[in-house]
C-alpha cells in the first residue's frame, strides 16, 4: 500500500519540488562571493571572512525555505482528499492511522529531496573557498538541521491539514487571543507585580517554543555554514 | 577666597580714602574720585560672590542632611558604598559577592578613595556624595526595580572594574589596553572576534605562532606596521570594506588604483594617510589578555602591574603574571582555543528532541477529529 501512496504523492508534488530543489542547492552557493580567488591575489581566505561577516543578512532564508517546503508538501498531501471529500481514504481497506502514517511517511520521504540538494550545495560551496585558521565549515550539520526543519514544518502542517476547518479556526483563534490578551494582561499586571514587570508572558512562551526543549528550536538554532 | 577678596577690596578702598599726610595735598580731587569709582564694581562683585558661596554651602549642607537621613554608608573591604535604606542588604550582598568572586586579590590604590552609590527602585533618588579631598571619584549605580539579580551583579562587577582601572589610567599600560581589564569577558567572544578578523597576524596567532600573537596585540619588538598585520589583499580589503571616501583628487586616483588596479602601494598610502591605528585586535582582546595575566599572576598581580604601569607593556605583563611574555601569550592562546564557542552545541541531543516533536505532530494527525465518526 505504501508504494502507491508514494507514487500518488510524487505525482501531486513533483513539479512543485523542482524550484525548491534548485533553491536549496543554490542557496549555499549564493552566499559565497564568487568562486575561488582572483589570479595573483595572495589572501585566498577573504571570501570566508566576507561570508561570515555578511552572512547574517541571509540567515532567515534557510529556515524560511524549510518552512515553505514543509507547508507545500503537507498541503499537497491532503489536497486530493479535501477535493474529493475523503471518499478515497474511506474506501480503502486500511485503518485510519495506517492510512495517515503511509501518507505522512511518503510525503516526508519526498520532502527530504531538497535537503539532500542543500547538502550537496553546501559541500560544493565550502570546497570552493579556503578556510583560514579559526574558521570551520559545517555542511553536514546545516543539511541535517535543514532536513529536520523541513520535516517538522511538514509534520505540523500535515497535522493541521488532516483536521477539519473548524479545528483550524479554533487553533488560530486561540493563538491570536493568547497573543492579544496576554500582552494586555502582562502590561496591566506589570504595574503591580515585579514578576510581570520582569517577564512578558507572551514573549516568554514564544522564547520557550524557540529554545530547547520547545518544538521550534530547530528554526532558531545556528544555521551557520562557516563559523568558528 | 571670595571673602578675602571682599576684605582686600575694602582695605584698598580704605587705604585710598586715607592718603598719607605728606601726599594728600598733592592729589587732585578728580583723581581721588576716579579711583574710588573704579573700586566700587570690584567691591560689588566680591559681595555677590560671597553671597553665592554662602548659598551654595547652605544648599550642600541641606542636601547632605537630607541624604544622610535616607541612606546608609557601608564599608565592604576596600569599598565605600552609599545605599538607600531599603537597598542596603542587596548592596552588601552584591558587592561582597563581586569582591569574593573577582577582586579579592586586587590591591588597588584608587578603590579606597572611590565612592559607589547604589539604589534599586521605582524612583531614582539623589544620593549626595560629599566632595571631600579623600574622594577621587564616584560611581552611581541606579537599577530599575524590575531588573534581575544577575543583571545587578554584572553592573556592580563592571562598576568596580572601572574604578580599579583608574590605577592605570593615562599610563603606558592603560593606553595600550584602552579598556577596563577586570570586566567579565567571555573567552568565546574573544575567540570569535579573532577568528573573524581578516589579518595574517591574527591567523598566525590562531595557528599557534606566538610571534604573530605578539604582533597582532601590539607587543614585542617586531615591526608593528600595517604590512606585518595585513597581507596586501587584506589591506586592499580595509579600503574597500571600510566606507572609505576620497577627499581629494589625489586620493581618488589612489583609491581607484587600489580598488580597481590592485596597486597595493596606493592602498598603503591611503591607510597611512588616515592617521589612525589599524591594529587588528581591539582593546577588548587586549583587556582579555591582561585579565588572563592577572589571573595567572594570582595574589599581588595587580600591584605588580601598577608598579610597572609606565614601563614597556611587555615588561609589565610578564612581571604581573610571573612568567615570561611568550609563555603567557602561548597559554592565553591555548585557553582561548579550549574555550572556543561551539557553533552546533548539543546538536545531537537537540536533533533527537526535534525528532520527538515530529512524532508528536504525527500522532496529532492520527487523532484528527475528522476520523472520529460517531
Amino acid at each position: 500500500m505504501y508504494k502507491p501512496m508514494l507514487f500518488l504523492q510524487w505525482k501531486q508534488v513533483r513539479f512543485a519540488l523542482v524550484p525548491f530543489i534548485i533553491a536549496a542547492f543554490g542557496l549555499p552557493l549564493m552566499l559565497i562571493d564568487g568562486f575561488g580567488t582572483p589570479a595573483g591575489v595572495t589572501a585566498p581566505t577573504l571570501e570566508a571572512y566576507r561570508f561570515v561577516n555578511g552572512y547574517q543578512e541571509w540567515l532567515a532564508l534557510f529556515p524560511s525555505l524549510a518552512v515553505a517546503i514543509g507547508v507545500t508538501m503537507a498541503l499537497s498531501a491532503w489536497n486530493w482528499d479535501h477535493q474529493y471529500k475523503h471518499v478515497y481514504a474511506l474506501s480503502l481497506p486500511l485503518t485510519r492511522w495506517e492510512y495517515t502514517i503511509s501518507k505522512m511517511v511518503a510525503g516526508a520521504q519526498l520532502a527530504l529531496i531538497p535537503a539532500i540538494a542543500l547538502w550537496l550545495g553546501a559541500h560544493l560551496a565550502t570546497a570552493s573557498i579556503t578556510l583560514p585558521a579559526g574558521l570551520n565549515a559545517y555542511p553536514n550539520q546545516l543539511a541535517v538541521r535543514f532536513g529536520l526543519a523541513v520535516l517538522l514544518s511538514y509534520a505540523g502542517f500535515f497535522a493541521l491539514a488532516s483536521g477539519t476547518v473548524k479545528t483550524t479556526i479554533w487553533l488560530v483563534t486561540a493563538i491570536v487571543s493568547f497573543i492579544v490578551i496576554g500582552n494586555f494582561a502582562s502590561g496591566f499586571l506589570a504595574t503591580y507585580y515585579q514578576w510581570f514587570a520582569q517577564t512578558n508572558l507572551v514573549e516568554q512562551t514564544f522564547l520557550w517554543m524557540l529554545d530547547a526543549p520547545g518544538p521550534f528550536e530547530v528554526f532558531s538554532g545556528s544555521w551557520s555554514l562557516i563559523d568558528v | 577666597m571670595s571673602n578675602f577678596r571682599a576684605w582686600g577690596a575694602s582695605l584698598a578702598l580704605l587705604a585710598l580714602l586715607t592718603p598719607p599726610a605728606a601726599t594728600a595735598a598733592q592729589q587732585s580731587d578728580e583723581e581721588l574720585v576716579m579711583r574710588i569709582e573704579s573700586l566700587i564694581p570690584l567691591v560689588e562683585q566680591a559681595r555677590v560672590e560671597a553671597q553665592a558661596a554662602a548659598v551654595e554651602q547652605k544648599e550642600r549642607a541641606r542636601r547632605l542632611a537630607e541624604s544622610r537621613g535616607a541612606v546608609d554608608t557601608l564599608h565592604i573591604h576596600d569599598m565605600t558604598v552609599i545605599a538607600t535604606d531599603e537597598d542596603v542588604a542587596l548592596a552588601r550582598e552584591l558587592f561582597e559577592s563581586a569582591w569574593t568572586k573577582r577582586f579579592s586579590l586586587i590591591e588597588s590604590s584608587t578603590l579606597p578613595h572611590w565612592v559607589f552609590t547604589f539604589q534599586k527602585g521605582r524612583e531614582v533618588r539623589e544620593i549626595f556624595v560629599d566632595n571631600s579631598a579623600d574622594v577621587f571619584g564616584r560611581q552611581h549605580i541606579e537599577l530599575k526595580w524590575w531588573q534581575s539579580r544577575e543583571d545587578a551583579a554584572a553592573v556592580v562587577t563592571n562598576s568596580i572594574a572601572n574604578a580599579i582601572a583608574r590605577d592605570i589610567y593615562d599610563t603606558r599600560v592603560g593606553r595600550w589596553v584602552s579598556s577596563a581589564p577586570l570586566r567579565e569577558i567571555d573567552p568565546g567572544e574573544i575567540y570569535r572576534r579573532m577568528a573573524m578578523t581578516p589579518s595574517q597576524a591574527v591567523r598566525g596567532c590562531l595557528r599557534g605562532e606566538t610571534e604573530s600573537c605578539l604582533v597582532s596585540l601590539g607587543l614585542g619588538s617586531s615591526d608593528q606596521s600595517i604590512a606585518t598585520w595585513y597581507a596586501p589583499e587584506e589591506r586592499r580589503n580595509l579600503i574597500t570594506s571600510g566606507n572609505f571616501r576620497p577627499g581629494s583628487q589625489e586620493e581618488m586616483v589612489q583609491f581607484l588604483e587600489c580598488t580597481e588596479a590592485r596597486r597595493y602601494e596606493a592602498c598603503d598610502a591611503l591607510l597611512l594617510a588616515e592617521r589612525r591605528s589599524w591594529a587588528p585586535l581591539p582593546g577588548l582582546v587586549r583587556a582579555a589578555l591582561l585579565g588572563f595575566a592577572l589571573d595567572r599572576g594570582g595574589e599581588g598581580a595587580w600591584a605588580r602591574l601598577v608598579e610597572k604601569r609606565d614601563q614597556p607593556v611587555e615588561e609589565a605583563l610578564a612581571y604581573s603574571a610571573g612568567v615570561d611574555l611568550e609563555a603567557l601569550v602561548t597559554e592565553w592562546r591555548r585557553f582561548l582555543v579550549d574555550n572556543r564557542p561551539e557553533t552546533y552545541a548539543a546538536f545531537g541531543a537537540k536533533s533527537v528532541l526535534t525528532a520527538l516533536w515530529i512524532l508528536f505532530f504525527a500522532g496529532l494527525a492520527m487523532r484528527s477529529t475528522r476520523w472520529r465518526l460517531g
